[in-house]
């Protein structure tokens, strides 16, 4: 057959158009809601800690909110604890603070994008207020629940500020759900002999057991379940490495040996399943033998045979800090972004150089996770936090 | 090397890494169905050069009927695992390769039986490309890779041939039509 030139051009550009569309399907995709990261930071004038969001399309910057104690009751305004984070409804933020007085928490919600007012809530008396700022907020719609003390639950009204207090017989925690509108409880057993998880009732408190940890999750770590699919994720400490274990409905599903070369390597202290349930992401800390500095970052834990993603974020002296648990780790609601700010980090460990003072954004998803570092512009002096 | 890959890749595949193969602990530089497409288009590229099928209306429905199979899978209407994924991208590279190709071999003669040959060696790419991803051997890993670099290769290859052909058969129609008026114009006068 005598090629037909015109013809044969239509089917090449056919061709053309459907690689293109290929192409451009197989991207990644930010969803609209995950537009905005808020982070800790520092005010610029004072150094005092703030609050602070990033706009990813613009790669901007803005700071939000200080906290500013009396200086009688703090030496340095740095050493304050803020944690803040957005509502569901995307147009109001929460942010919690310490005291000067380290007595109780500060609690705020702040109007965004929309006309309305601050908020200033009722403070609350806290036994542990940097305890009660180290894991994300329970917000169920305009309800705030949050442990107090080590076995009492508080329920807030953040519009009415209307507090509801249950006190329990045992330590108990409260975790946010995956689906934004269920809390989770964490009930530990006397002795150190793992906990229960299940759900606690938005409106009496009371707490429904689902699944049973018969084993003690490795010190410094904190479960994740999944009440949507009854997955319950946890580290469990063992001679050789830890081990992630995966429960469906109470029963164990999968184990994975967390390790690397040679090396002390500590993870957690949070775990987030991905939307697609198919990985589970947590922070790593990893001290290789005959070395001082460790590397720390983010661990990608496929639930299947793939192998462990580790992302190094920045390099310090390992200490018996708090690690990341100040750090506010939080994952986008489509999965594809891992969030990190360091800030207390940097303030606890003088081995961290001002470059990592940074909020870390961490592009998941791919074989080789994209990281894009915003400076955080740190105090002059450090110190440490005074529980 | 494979580093590079991953970088060049990047471009052009999500790359995720639950739906990217890991034959002997290396992970592939792109995503299954990726796999499957640039593979695919690297043997297609090859069988095309060396056989030579002749562009006849079935051949060219097939090729059409190729692309085509990537809508349901590519946008997630039907249930499809890793082998599944890697032999739509196979035939959606084999499809690609035999629709660029078509400006490149004005004049060239088939290859006898070149059809069936053609036809033989697809259906065994098909079959063979996510078996060779699903075993454990580090050596198939480093041979998939090589392999989805030659088919992203033969593909930039074949897009920048017509690129090029087509700008030079727009010149040429261009200078033919100002030609034809100036001896229109000479003509009238």
């Amino acid at each position: 057959m005598k090629p037909n030139k015109p013809i044969h051009i239509l089917f090449t550009g056919i061709a053309c158009a459907s690689f293109l569309v290929y192409i451009l399907a197989c991207g990644t995709s930010f969803s609209p809601d995950d537009s905005q990261v808020l982070y800790p930071a520092f005010d610029r004038q004072s150094y005092a800690v703030a609050v602070a969001v990033y706009d990813r399309a613009k790669g901007r910057s803005e700071t939000i909110f200080t906290p500013i104690a009396p200086t009688e009751t703090i030496t340095n305004q740095y050493l304050l604890l803020a944690r803040a984070q957005w509502l569901a409804d995307g147009k109001h933020i929460l942010v919690g603070h310490t005291l000067g007085d380290h007595k109780g928490i500060g609690l705020h919600l702040l109007p965004r994008g929309v006309n309305g007012p601050v908020r200033h809530l009722p403070c609350l008396e806290v036994d542990e207020p940097l305890a009660a700022l180290e894991l994300p907020f329970v917000v169920v719609g305009s309800q705030l629940f949050l442990r107090t003390a080590a076995n009492t639950l508080v329920r807030l009204d953040l519009m009415t500020g209307e507090v509801f207090t249950r006190e329990f017989t045992n330590d108990i925690w409260v975790l946010p759900a995956p689906d934004g509108k269920t809390v989770i409880g964490y009930v530990e057993a006397k002795g150190e002999k793992g906990g229960v998880l299940g759900a606690v009732d938005q409106r009496t408190l009371e707490f429904a057991p689902v699944t049973v940890l018969t084993n003690e999750p490795a010190e410094g770590t904190i479960p994740a379940f999944d009440p949507a699919s009854g997955r319950t994720a946890y580290v469990y400490a063992t001679k050789e490495s830890p081990e992630l274990r995966i429960l469906t409905n109470g029963n164990a599903a999968v184990t994975r040996a967390l390790t690397r070369e040679e090396g002390e390597l500590i993870v957690g202290p949070l775990l987030d399943f991905t939307p697609d349930g198919g990985n589970v992401l947590t922070t790593y800390r990893f001290e290789p033998a005959n070395q001082t500095n460790a590397e720390y970052g983010l661990l990608e834990i496929p639930l299947s045979e793939q192998p462990l993603r580790w992302t190094p974020l920045f390099y310090a002296e390992a200490r018996d800090d708090a690690g990341f648990l100040y750090a506010q780790a939080s994952l986008s609601h489509d999965g594809t972004v891992w969030a990190i700010a360091t800030p207390y980090l940097y303030i606890q460990n003088e081995s961290l150089k001002p470059d990592d003072c940074a909020l870390y954004l961490v592009e998941i998803g791919r074989a080789k996770p994209k990281v894009n570092k915003v400076p955080i512009a740190p105090p002059r002096h450090r110190g440490s936090f005074s529980k | 090397m494979i580093d590079v890959l991953q970088h060049l890749f990047a471009g052009i595949c999500g790359q995720n890494p639950d739906h990217t193969w890991s034959p002997g602990g290396i992970m592939l530089p792109c995503c299954q169905r990726c796999t499957g497409l640039y593979a695919g288009a690297f043997v297609a590229a090859l069988l095309h050069s060396t056989l030579r099928p002749a562009p006849t209306n079935r051949w060219l429905w097939l090729n059409g009927g190729l692309l085509l199979v990537m809508i349901p899978f590519g946008f997630h209407w039907l249930p499809q695992g890793a082998g599944l994924r890697t032999i739509t991208g196979v035939a959606f590279g084999f499809g690609l390769v035999g629709y660029f190709w078509l400006p490149l071999r004005s004049g060239v003669t088939a290859h006898p039986a070149a059809k069936r040959a053609f036809l033989t060696v697809f259906l065994a790419t098909t079959a063979l490309v996510p078996w060779m991803a699903a075993q454990g051997n580090a050596l198939i890993g480093h041979t998939l890779w090589l392999a989805a670099a030659g088919g992203g290769l033969a593909l930039f290859g074949l897009v920048l041939a017509n690129v090029v052909l087509a700008m030079r058969w727009t010149i040429s129609r261009l200078r033919e039509s100002r030609l034809q008026k100036e001896a229109e114009l000479g003509c009238s006068q």
